[in-house]
């Protein structure tokens, strides 16, 4: 039997085939990495969100008077005065929300922004993320004088 | 016997599409881990919202001193918050999509508390 050698056409189209699926291969394990990062990352900062959203519950609880409700922190710091009468103001410095109270700044944790809307009593409370849902809750202001 | 097999014709076929298939499992493989990932957060996110729905409806109970009128607090978008009675307990489940988070007012009172996660 007479041995015959690969034509080039037959080399290019092999060679072509095996580049594609390599290449194809390589977009789907980096696509694959990139996403377990974003992922990662965007859970994270859920999860920190959450935390700061408990912190800032707690912090308003104690509260027993308030001088104004702003739409969003990034306008204007909150101000309350808390069940121990000190004058409290929550506010944002870059993406880190903070409580000072009197004299001394407490860090609260990481937020973008924080936003208000008190109806019936209750205070709705918003804390927007980016690339996904806002969390929202809502705060009981019964025993709490508001503006 | 491997330099016969390689003396074969249409082996460099069967490599050919041996690695191709290699390659597709891979690549099948991967787009599964990324769509479980995408899954997994957003389930993750849904569970954090519901717990807090479960703590809006709660605050709303505080706030009326009773429980809403359909038995269920509506935050739009958000999820709710469905309130029942179980013996003297209420029990305010929080739900976001197909999430779902308990906290119980042990003989409705606030400040007996136990969430249930």
């Amino acid at each position: 039997m007479r041995r015959r050698a690969f034509t080039l056409l037959e080399v290019t189209v092999g060679s072509g085939v095996l580049f594609l699926m390599v290449v194809m291969a390589s977009m789907a394990t980096t696509s694959y990495l990139r996403a377990y990062r974003h992922y990662t990352s965007e859970g994270a900062k859920l999860r920190v969100a959450a935390k700061t959203l408990e912190t800032l519950c707690f912090e308003l609880r104690s509260a027993r008077s308030f001088e104004a409700f702003p739409k969003s922190l990034r306008q204007a710091p909150l101000n309350f005065e808390n069940s121990g009468r000190q004058k409290c103001s929550l506010l944002l410095r870059g993406d880190q929300l903070w409580l000072q109270r009197d004299k001394e700044s407490i860090r609260l944790g990481g937020a973008w922004d924080v936003q208000f809307l008190a109806h019936d009593g209750l205070l709705d409370i918003a804390l927007p993320m980016a690339a996904q849902p806002a969390l929202l809750t809502a705060l009981s202001l019964r025993g709490m004088r508001r503006p | 016997m491997l330099g016969g097999l390689l003396r074969q014709r249409g082996v460099a076929l069967v490599f050919t599409l041996s690695v191709g298939v290699l390659l597709v499992i891979l690549s099948l493989s991967l787009f599964s881990f990324y769509s479980n990932e995408v899954y997994a957060h957003g389930q993750q996110q849904k569970a954090i919202q519901a717990y807090w729905n479960a703590r809006a409806g709660l605050e709303h109970f505080c706030q009326e001193r009773r429980g809403p009128g359909g038995g269920v607090y509506d935050f739009n978008e958000h999820g709710r918050c469905t309130v029942s009675t179980q013996g003297k307990d209420l029990v305010f489940e929080g739900q976001a999509g197909s999430q779902k988070r308990r906290i119980r007012l042990l003989e409705r009172d606030p400040a007996r508390r136990v969430e249930e996660l």
